[in-house]
């Protein structure tokens, strides 16, 4: 075997470099015809394609090469090169002259076998044929599934949110620091990628700065004035696209809400002002006449008063803390009466730490339209103006929560401070530590009293090191010496375990099954694994992995146009955001199957979201859970939040919904479009043309009809949903037709016939989330050696009917997430 | 004040305490000590602004043949805003960046045109696993300054990274998230919050008066940095692969703070500039948050905090609407105008939008004093995009504008059009030798890059 075949054969350190997913190039005016005549087979590239591949002898490649012959050149004549041929080059992939590395065949391996090429949609070859195809591309590779490895992942860096999380739980302080970090880069999707995250000084400076800050909070409390001042006021956004710095979000309807870090167990005061622009009725004759006169007597006074009050309905106001109801006020009158009106004041003991406020009108959750409470002008007639928190009143004396976790001991002795800095260590970096860790702690404790500062400054000093160190921040996984490939310990495991599930750190439960080494004994992870689901920490699973996986952070940056779409406001797209996480939530903690994302009959929904969807019955601010019965709505593709974040700020685009599905859900994203791309003709849609109509240009073209076919029947399938993801029947003049016709002869009407076929899909959609969840819970792409653990947890999930927990279980069992490639270690040479 | 003593800018920063408001240093230096040495010779500073998706070129100053010719009278209306300072600007032509095009890589060229403009290199395509782009003109200007001010550089930016997904066919956010890279592995982020970069220059607040408490907090500080220091270097001896490439990174980055921390022991910070912080937060409109950064700029550049800043007003391939002036559609999507004059209309007016942020700045540094001429008498800064047609993603005769006289280096007032396919390269390793630190070559320069001076 020549090297170049040794090197080929390992797979195992292979680093693919042609992405198969990006790159089209369309030659100008030539068009490629869908049926696949006329392309040259350059036989003589054969013994070139076999040299590359590691194949055992002269006799064994004779023989391959004739069923390349025979076998797979056919296959892919008919079945591919229809796209990927050296004019099309899909996916800037071209077999036309057979592949050109070794690489290229693992993925051409890896998209067959897995039923995601040729695309959903196409026609189906038989499965003999696949199978054919399929053999001989793994005996010419000299691939076998036992040898495939279990990947490596890099030493993973807390992003933003993990070390959030770790802090709070490390030390029990509410600080946020990380929301001033940078912003973590991205890699497959995700923002925990070990290969991706990169500390640079910018970072190292925050770290260093955010460490200090935690270290003095954890040992003294926050810092507190003698008097009670006021700590910020908290104004709304005047407009949904209000440009004030550090406004609420926006709300049609008048409320405000936030949360605020209170740094002292203490009373506050909430003082806040109601606006009132309720506008003077201009029908009285007699308020007219009292509004032109210069001056009043007392009773005029009065009577024009009390004409003011009676004006308009009273109107509760509502501010809850924490959902608790702490003041209510109610409002009256038009904007000259409330003009004398001052400031509501409540009073409140609030213990430390992070708590959200809302102040709003609840009656108005019911209306259908919130642009009721919009004046011409623009002005809301009823809102809160702001919100000032004042304080602390009489704060308590009590040590800090966190004090008690870092202060295990009471005495000011040299042996307590060895007991705290080991006990802090161990918990921060997340496994025992040794002996030279604790001696330098200690030391370095003991020299700050030598200078002639306090043990509590010694003990803060200390702190502030573990803060910094590279056990806290990076995930580093110990590697045994001499083996190539071992079992991670069970100090490691209950790190990624806790990571995975919580996005922190592990609680002393699991630290102490990992410090006993039993968590790796049999059934012991397993209820580990549902203790944790369990937790509500878990939520952080649904919001971290699910949130990303559905692009919802996408939302801020898709806002529907308040012109076009004036009644919604931040509130309903934060409503929309919520109605999502608690779908996913209940799949979760119900233990549902995952094909509940697809279409499942139930959702979450708030006055504001039901008003938004038409679904009657549902009243108030507060959540509740509502029933489908396979009508509009079921499933996240009917949800307004993808629908939204799938829509250009000024109307709907069956382009990106069908990209949507096709990457997120089914796991087939389409390659991106050509370069040279004439614009869409975007005026008088809706009056001149239905946008459907104006998509057919994307059929007319044949090259263009090669990847839209795929794309645009979904997302017409979808029409009914405006770029808000509310029902509509119309789009302008023209009656919506949400019927669509897929590749492959396969047609539907209307969402509901579209998810059957989604559903029908449910091998590519349960290998898609297992794909996603198995990359963010181990912090690296999947790669083609993965591709034994994926099969396996694909076929126990399609055996225990998709189980929310068979996921989570089978990647917490698979080889990938229990085992680790050494990574070339000094000591192990 | 004190005749026949020079007097180091630190010092007089450091013995006020108080404003650096601008009468008040003019005054420090009487007249008979300007005419002396070269002690008051102000250094050279430079920056790089950064606006994305390209220009409406026909809006723009071009021509098509190479050549030197005094700006014209009548400025197209992108460039119009520079009008008031046609004394102090050049608008030069033809410069490529190469490295943004495909090469063989297919689509992307977005994530390159970012990537490549201060790096002139082709970045490598991948999805967020080892990146490469190269060393950028900033940051090599940076390391061979570090140690003469506070900050070796300064990264500023207007716009929050992307995260999520791939940004540009196939490369990673990482490649338009920044446009400065420390190495060809590790982009520097921008700070994009206006109060984080004033805390940064002139400190917090919350700093402890006491000389005493304050020197050993710092002792400590130095402590603590030596304690995991030397923790991380025996895990490093105990990890291999990618692992020890990651705790090498932690381990330059504290190197690299550390290193701040001495500069800023031998040149303290000043007291406080006189000027108020900005709010805590991020600005939502676009003018304010760029006006901001600006005045930090010249602030930064005034009191010699760096000498080196870059400021990305935008990422590239980004996605802001401009609601501020009218537009509520997406800048990229509207530079993929095919041609469709309203399009072509938006991205004018959103062009001049940023163009009118820039002139802002140049006239705070024309208008601030600084030794013995202005701020923009000493400095050298670019304006400019990766892209000169957005609509075509051409790399090709990108628009540049060089403002400033580079301290004396520069002989601004021209329109400079260099010939096809010249290097943009080649205009950083001129401005390298500017600030005197200078190099053989960078990214794909062939040469130096003529004609900004007398010739």
């Amino acid at each position: 075997m020549t090297s170049e075949q040794k090197e080929s054969r390992s797979g195992i350190h292979a680093t693919p470099d042609l992405e198969f997913r990006h790159g089209v190039t369309i030659m100008n005016g030539c068009i490629f015809g869908v049926e696949g005549a006329a392309i040259s087979r350059n036989l003589q590239a054969l013994p070139a394609l076999l040299g590359v591949l590691a194949c055992c002898n002269l006799a064994a490649q004779d023989t391959n090469r004739v069923e390349y012959r025979n076998e797979v050149l056919p296959f892919l004549s008919k079945n591919c090169l229809a796209c990927h041929n050296d004019k099309v080059r899909t996916a800037n992939l071209s077999l036309e002259h057979g592949g050109s590395s070794a690489t290229v065949w693992e993925k051409v391996l890896d998209k067959l076998s897995t039923g995601r090429m040729p695309p959903p949609g196409s026609p189906v070859p038989p499965k003999t044929e696949i199978a054919a195809v399929t053999a001989w591309i793994e005996k010419s590779l000299g691939q076998s599934h036992e040898s495939n490895g279990p990947g490596r992942v890099t030493a993973r860096r807390l992003n933003r949110v993990e070390y959030n999380n770790t802090v709070r739980d490390l030390l029990g302080v509410s600080l946020r620091p990380a929301d001033e970090f940078p912003l973590d880069d991205a890699g497959y999707g995700f923002d925990n990628i070990g290969d991706v995250l990169s500390v640079s000084p910018l970072l190292m400076e925050k770290y260093m700065a955010a460490a200090r800050k935690l270290s003095q909070v954890a040992v003294y409390g926050e810092p507190v004035s003698s008097k009670p001042t006021k700590l910020i006021r908290y104004l709304s956004k005047k407009s949904q696209d209000d440009p004030t710095p550090n406004a609420l979000p926006y709300s049609y309807r008048g409320a405000i809400y936030g949360s605020f870090n209170f740094p002292v167990a203490a009373e506050y005061e909430f003082h806040l002002r109601v606006g009132n622009y309720r506008p003077r009725q201009t029908g009285n004759a007699r308020q007219k006449e009292l509004t032109r006169r210069s001056s009043l007597t007392d009773a005029e006074k009065k009577e024009f008063e009390e004409e003011n009050r009676k004006s308009y309905p009273a109107v509760k106001m509502v501010m809850t803390l924490d959902g608790q109801q702490i003041l209510t006020d109610v409002v009256e009158g038009n904007i000259d009466y409330q003009y004398a009106h001052g400031e509501a004041i409540a009073r409140v003991k609030v213990k430390a730490g992070e708590h959200f406020f809302r102040a709003s009108f609840p009656e108005f959750a019911g209306m259908k339209n919130p642009r009721d409470n919009v004046n011409l002008d623009g002005r809301r007639m009823l809102f809160i103006d702001y919100v000032d928190i004042v304080g602390p009143f009489e704060p308590q004396a009590a040590a800090p929560e966190s004090r008690k976790r870092i202060f295990v001991c009471g005495e000011k002795s040299a042996a307590c401070a060895k007991q705290i800095v080991e006990n802090l260590a161990r918990r921060a970096y997340r496994r025992p530590a040794t002996k030279q860790e604790t001696d330098e702690l200690t030391t370095l404790a003991a020299s700050v009293q030598k200078n002639g500062d306090s043990f509590d400054e010694g003990i803060r000093v200390a702190v502030n090191a573990i803060l910094l160190s590279a056990n806290f921040l990076l995930r580093i996984e110990h590697e045994p010496a001499g083996a190539p490939v071992y079992a991670l310990d069970d100090h490691a495991l209950a790190s990624r375990l806790s990571y995975f599930l919580w996005s922190s750190m592990p609680d002393q439960e699991l630290m102490r099954a990992a410090d006993e080494g039993k968590l790796r004994k049999p059934g012991v992870l397993e209820s580990e694994v549902h203790r944790m689901l369990s937790d509500p920490k878990s939520d952080a699973l649904i919001e971290n992995f699910a949130g990303q996986w559905f692009g919802l952070r996408l939302l801020d940056r898709r806002k529907p146009d308040p012109a076009r779409f004036p009644t919604v406001d931040d509130e309903l797209l934060d409503a929309m955001r919520r109605e999502t996480i608690l779908f996913g939530r209940a799949i979760m903690h119900e233990d549902r199957s995952v094909l509940d994302f697809i279409d499942g009959q139930f959702s979450f929904v708030n006055g504001l979201l039901a008003r938004h969807y038409g679904i009657p019955g549902v009243d108030g601010e507060d959540f509740r859970r509502v029933e489908f019965d396979g009508g509009k709505r079921g499933g996240v593709v009917t949800q307004a939040s993808i629908l939204t974040l799938s829509s250009y700020a000024t109307r709907t685009s069956p382009v990106l919904r069908g990209k949507w599905v096709l990457e997120n859900l089914l796991g087939t994203p389409p390659p991106p479009p050509p370069p040279d791309v004439p614009v869409l003709q975007e005026s008088n849609l809706g009056i001149d043309a239905s946008l459907r109509e104006r998509l057919q240009q994307h059929r007319a073209n044949a090259s263009c009809a090669v990847c839209h076919d795929r794309m645009d029947p979904i997302g017409f399938g979808l029409e009914n949903y405006d770029a808000s993801g509310a029902w509509r029947d119309r789009d302008g003049k023209f009656p919506i037709d949400s019927s669509g016709n897929l590749p492959g002869g396969v047609s539907f009407t209307g969402p509901k016939e579209l998810k059957q076929i989604l559903k029908s899909q449910s091998d590519l959609f349960a290998r898609n989330v297992t794909e996603k969840m198995l990359t963010y819970a181990l912090g690296r792409g999947i790669e083609n050696y993965d591709r034994p653990a994926v099969d396996e947890i694909t076929q126990r999930l399609a055996a225990n009917g998709y189980k929310f927990s068979t996921l989570v279980m089978g990647i917490v069992n698979s080889k990938p997430f229990r085992m680790r490639q050494a990574g070339g270690n000094i000591a192990s040479r | 004040m004190l005749p026949g003593k020079s007097l180091d800018r630190r010092t007089l920063l450091k013995g006020l305490g108080t404003a650096v408001a601008l009468p008040l240093l003019d005054a420090m230096v009487p007249s008979f000590i300007r005419a002396a040495t070269s002690k008051i010779a102000p250094p050279c500073r430079m920056a790089f602004l950064y606006v994305p998706n390209g220009i409406i070129m026909d809006e723009w100053v071009t021509s098509k043949l190479p050549g030197a010719t005094p700006l014209p009278a009548e400025l197209p209306r992108v460039a119009s805003f520079l009008a008031p300072f046609r004394n102090e600007v050049m608008i030069l032509g033809g410069l490529t960046q190469n490295g943004g095009r495909a090469l063989g890589d297919g689509p992307g060229d977005h994530g390159r045109a970012g990537a490549s403009y201060l790096t002139c290199v082709h970045p490598k395509k991948t999805n967020g696993r080892d990146l490469r782009a190269g060393v950028s003109v900033d940051q090599i200007a940076a390391e061979r300054l570090q140690g003469r001010t506070r900050f070796a550089s300064l990264e500023l930016g207007c716009e929050e990274g992307v995260q999520g997904g791939s940004c540009d066919n196939g490369y990673s956010c990482a490649y338009s998230n920044s446009i400065s890279w420390r190495t060809p592995s590790s982009p520097n982020p921008a700070e994009i919050r206006p109060r984080a970069v004033f805390e940064r220059l002139f400190g917090p607040g919350d700093l402890d008066p006491d000389p005493a408490r304050r020197a050993r907090q710092q002792q400590y500080q130095q402590s603590i940095l030596d304690v995991v220091t030397g923790d991380a270097r025996r895990l490093s001896s105990t990890l291999g692969g990618s692992d020890k490439r990651k705790l090498d990174e932690y381990l330059s980055s504290i190197r690299d703070v550390e290193k701040r921390i001495q500069n800023a022991e031998q040149n303290p910070r000043p007291a406080s500039p006189g000027v108020s912080p900005p709010a805590a937060g991020i600005p939502t409109d676009f003018a304010e948050h760029a006006r901001i950064m600006m005045d930090l700029t010249t602030l930064a550049f005034q009191t010699d905090a760096t000498r080196v800043v870059t400021l990305l007003l935008a990422l590239e391939q980004s996605p802001r609407a401009y609601p501020e002036i009218g537009i509520p559609e997406a800048h990229h999507g509207l530079t993929h105008h095919q041609g469709d004059k309203e399009k072509i209309a938006k991205v004018t007016e959103i062009n001049c939008f940023h163009m009118k942020q820039f002139a802002y700045l140049l006239e705070k540094l024309k208008s601030t004093p600084d030794g013995d001429g202005t701020l923009l008498d000493h400095a050298m800064v670019t304006y400019g995009s990766g892209l000169s047609d957005g609509n075509a993603h051409n790399h090709a005769n990108l628009p540049l504008v060089l403002a400033g006289r580079g301290n004396g280096t520069l002989r601004p007032g021209r329109h400079v059009r260099y010939a096809d396919e010249t290097p943009m390269a080649n205009l950083f390793v001129a401005m390298l030798d500017r600030m005197s630190v200078p190099v053989e070559t960078l990214g794909d320069s062939n040469g130096q890059l003529g004609y900004l001076a007398d010739f």
